[in-house]
């Protein structure tokens, strides 16, 4: 081959045309089908002979409106107490796996307590651990202690779900390569540096769906502090008009709020994620 | 066994070290002199990456002493992070921390072990990386970049610290043979620069070139050691010369 | 040039697009059962229920005294049992024909088939409940009361204003916690609870300083579960707080159960049960 030929990229006419064609054959087939499927569906539960009286019971309108405002005064404590405990989680997650993954032997007990704090709170139902501390603590009368059942639903709701996300965070910390370590060690870091600047950042990044994971099951989970009575957080104000109405159309809603919150903070992880893997590729662009 | 004169960078006293029964180094002794370039071959398995492990305080050892700036380094309880600041390792698999930039790579030791301020330390490190080619690759995370940019980054990384002796583990083994001339050319830049260095690896006529001394390590034992002309070329032991026979029949001299 | 191949696999999908809607629209669906009309005078006859020949009545699981005693409905025992069983009898079936189930308090109002005839559980008849659910007339008028422990700083108190600044738990469902807002209107947020277990253990250990739930109740939980002290009721609302049966929407057996029900309130039935089994349960003086 010649110079000037070579340097020209080769394309065949015909041949990328029937690339496109397929495509947007293939492309046409699955959008049709799709909304052939729903719109079945849809007429499917639309023309039921219940559904007058499920969507009356479900979703409506006036109860909506009606119990909007109870449901965004719940939404605030709601998220007031997802978004203080999981800083709390995160933290005491963190320090537990990596006590775990401490080998001299000076750490031995408190590997230990690592271990059984994990397994020992993980066999206890979230909803056990809310009675426990919040009847069982205020009940022991201790001087010092605050007695808001809420704060001890909040720390039970802290303790259950750390040992849920130590055990996720020391998958991550164990899918680090040793040499990652072994790299930072020899570069004069302590051992507290290399984690704190090597592995454990590596160890998040890989570790971020599962936590991102546990981080929307703790917002629903936050509906467990109405057990105790410790106060109206979304579901509960769902189910206070829910009872006194006799309608699920409440429910619905703080089931929409819940979505709301889910469905931005897994498209910005998503996004995260992306811009990691933009970052990191070798010239990029997936297949 | 030191150079004639130069004064004694770092010494290994009858290293001993096994892994469970299994011994890997058996008494090795090596004196390596400062601005010295030792060279240490072998077959895999004799020791070599050991040997520099141990070195690099990675690995405890068994028996013996590593004497460093006049104290046995080597000695259960002693700072090991203040010998690793001087002592810098660059590894076959490079090793570079994937979720920081090369700019970010190279400045985290200083930073954070040398104390260095921000400016300070990006000033040092973008002028060791312009020295080695490198400076456009500041900002890339090193996933982008080749297997030979990513060796001479982990070499930066390394002399960023700036260590008084250098070792290096293989570093062009994991690389595809057209690279391996890039980073070939770090190492000889240094030995101009003067830096005390051991290298292991296979490249027999680089370590001819470049090491004042070559040691073969065979069985975890120091076989021969000597400069290039005599070990390479008309080696005195037998050990020796049956390691470079089989070398040459892969055709890798 | 290449010739056009036969559009396998688009024909494949599409194919399976029709079957799933033709598996789809061909799950019949039941036609809901013919309502029995009563024809004649008496509501009674020709009545259908869940289970043939028998009345199935749903309460709570637990159900609590004095409207069930030892969570055996079937013993006949308490307000709520011998009210069932008393209706019953009169709509023509006999203790042996009366069967129970469990029907939680979400479950009353959920659409679609029930699988009781009547359920009991101290439910208020509401304008907005009656939209979901059919009542009977009720068989029961009820006022909530506030129950304090004995040493609170809130026993002696007979105004609503001396309550304001109180803790205080009501149980999900209920009219108290309308009426503790509307009457009282603490300074606190009012605690919900999902039944009198939980509230009576908060106010066990001071999490709360009073609970406010219909007076037998009160009573009941001063005399027997906790030391505490009723310190009053709450006076009426406009509209008295009635407790009626629950019954699926629209269901014509309801003509038969207010047959029942009056015939026992013309008789003097009701009043004797109620007398039996909540007379101790009444008494407190009304806060003003």
């Amino acid at each position: 081959m010649t110079s000037a030929a070579a340097s020209a990229p080769v394309h065949d006419p015909a041949r990328l045309a029937a690339i496109a064609s397929r495509r947007r054959r293939n492309t046409t087939v699955s959008t049709v089908s799709t909304v052939v499927v729903l719109t079945i569906l849809v007429l499917l539960i639309v023309t039921s002979p219940g559904w007058p009286a499920v969507r009356e019971s479900f979703f409506n309108a006036e109860y909506a409106r009606d119990v909007l405002p109870d449901i965004l005064k719940g939404l605030r404590l709601t998220v007031i107490l997802f978004v203080t405990a999981e800083p709390v989680i995160l933290v005491a997650g963190l320090l537990l796996a990596v006590v775990r993954g401490l080998t001299a032997p000076i750490f031995t007990p408190l590997r230990i307590l690592s271990i059984a704090y994990a397994d020992v709170v993980r066999g206890i139902p979230t909803i056990l651990l809310i009675f426990m501390f919040g009847f069982g603590i205020p009940a022991l009368n201790l001087q010092g202690l605050p007695d808001d059942p809420l704060f001890w639903a909040w720390v039970a709701l802290v303790v259950s779900y750390s040992a849920y996300v130590a055990e996720v965070l020391r998958a991550g910390l164990e899918s680090v390569h040793p040499s990652q370590r072994a790299a930072a060690r020899a570069l004069g870091l302590s051992q507290y540096q290399s984690l704190r600047y090597v592995v454990v950042p590596q160890a998040v990044r890989r570790v971020t769906p599962a936590l991102l994971n546990d981080f929307i099951a703790l917002q629903k989970d936050t509906a467990l502090v109405a057990i105790i009575g410790a106060g109206i957080e979304m579901t509960r104000a769902a189910q206070i008009y829910a009872f006194d109405a006799f309608n699920y159309t409440p429910f619905v809603v703080a089931a929409c709020f819940y979505i709301g919150l889910t469905v931005p903070l897994s498209r910005w992880a998503d996004w995260m994620a992306e811009r990691q893997r933009r970052r990191s590729q070798a010239g990029g662009g997936a297949l | 066994m030191s150079e004639d004169g130069g004064a004694t960078a770092l010494r290994l006293e009858n290293v001993h070290k096994a892994y469970g029964d299994n011994p890997v180094l058996r008494g090795v002794s090596i004196d390596i002199a400062e601005h010295e370039v030792v060279a240490l071959i072998g077959s895999s398995g004799c020791g070599k990456s050991t040997l520099l492990r141990c070195l690099d305080l990675l690995e405890p050892i068994d028996a013996g002493a590593i004497w460093f700036e006049g104290e046995d380094i080597s000695w259960p309880g002693f700072d090991v992070n203040a010998a690793r600041r001087k002592i810098g390792i660059v590894f076959q698999s490079f090793n570079l921390f994937p979720h920081r930039s090369v700019i970010d790579n190279v400045t985290l030791a200083p930073l954070k072990v040398l104390g260095l301020g921000r400016d300070e330390a990006e000033a040092k490190a973008l002028e060791l990386l312009t020295r080695f080619g490198l400076a456009d690759k500041a900002a890339d995370y090193p996933d982008r970049l080749s297997g030979g940019q990513q060796q001479r980054v982990a070499i930066v990384r390394a002399l960023a610290m700036q260590p008084k002796i250098m070792l290096f583990d293989e570093i062009t083994s994991a690389l595809d043979p057209e690279l391996v001339g890039e980073v070939l050319n770090v190492i000889r830049d240094l030995k101009q620069a003067g830096l005390t260095m051991m290298l292991a690896t296979h490249e027999m006529a680089f370590a001819h070139e470049v090491a004042t001394r070559v040691a073969f390590l065979d069985g975890g034992e120091v076989a021969e050691i000597g400069p290039p002309e005599q070990v390479l070329s008309d080696p005195q032991q037998e050990r020796t010369r049956q390691f470079l026979r089989r070398v040459t029949e892969a055709r890798r001299l | 040039m290449r010739t056009a191949r036969f559009p396998f696999r688009p024909a494949v999908v599409l194919a399976a697009t029709a079957a799933v809607a033709l598996v789809l629209s061909s799950c019949a669906q039941e036609e809901s059962e013919p309502a029995a009309t009563a024809t004649s005078e008496d509501a009674c006859a020709d009545i259908t229920t869940v289970a043939d020949g028998m009345l199935t009545v749903g309460t709570s699981d637990p159900a609590f005294p004095p409207y069930v005693i030892g969570n055996k409905p079937q013993n006949g025992k308490g307000f709520e049992s011998a009210v069932a069983y008393a209706v019953a009898q009169e709509m023509g079936f006999t203790a042996d024909q009366v069967t129970w189930t469990f029907a939680g308090f979400s479950q009353l109002f959920a659409p679609g088939d029930k699988d009781y005839d009547v359920a009991l559980n101290q439910i208020s008849i509401t304008p907005k409940r009656e939209k979901a659910v059919t009542f009977t007339d009720p068989y029961y008028e009820a006022a909530n009361a506030v129950l304090v422990l004995k040493d609170s700083a809130f026993a002696d108190a007979t105004t609503l204003a001396e309550l304001q600044d109180a803790k205080i738990g009501v149980q999900i469902g209920t009219t108290a916690l309308e009426q503790v807002e509307n009457q009282i209107a603490p300074t606190q947020e009012v605690a919900v609870f999902d039944d009198t277990t939980a509230s009576t253990q908060a106010l066990d250990n001071g999490s709360i300083d009073a609970i406010v739930t219909d007076l037998p109740t009160t009573l009941y939980l001063s005399a027997v579960e906790v030391s505490g002290a009723v310190v009053g009721q709450l006076p009426q609302d406009q509209a008295a707080d009635t407790w009626g049966m629950v019954l699926e929407q629209d269901n014509p057996l309801v003509s038969c159960a207010n047959q029942a029900l009056a015939a026992l309130t013309e008789s003097g039935d009701l009043e004797a049960i109620t007398d039996q089994w909540m007379t101790e349960y009444t008494k407190a003086p009304v806060l003003s």
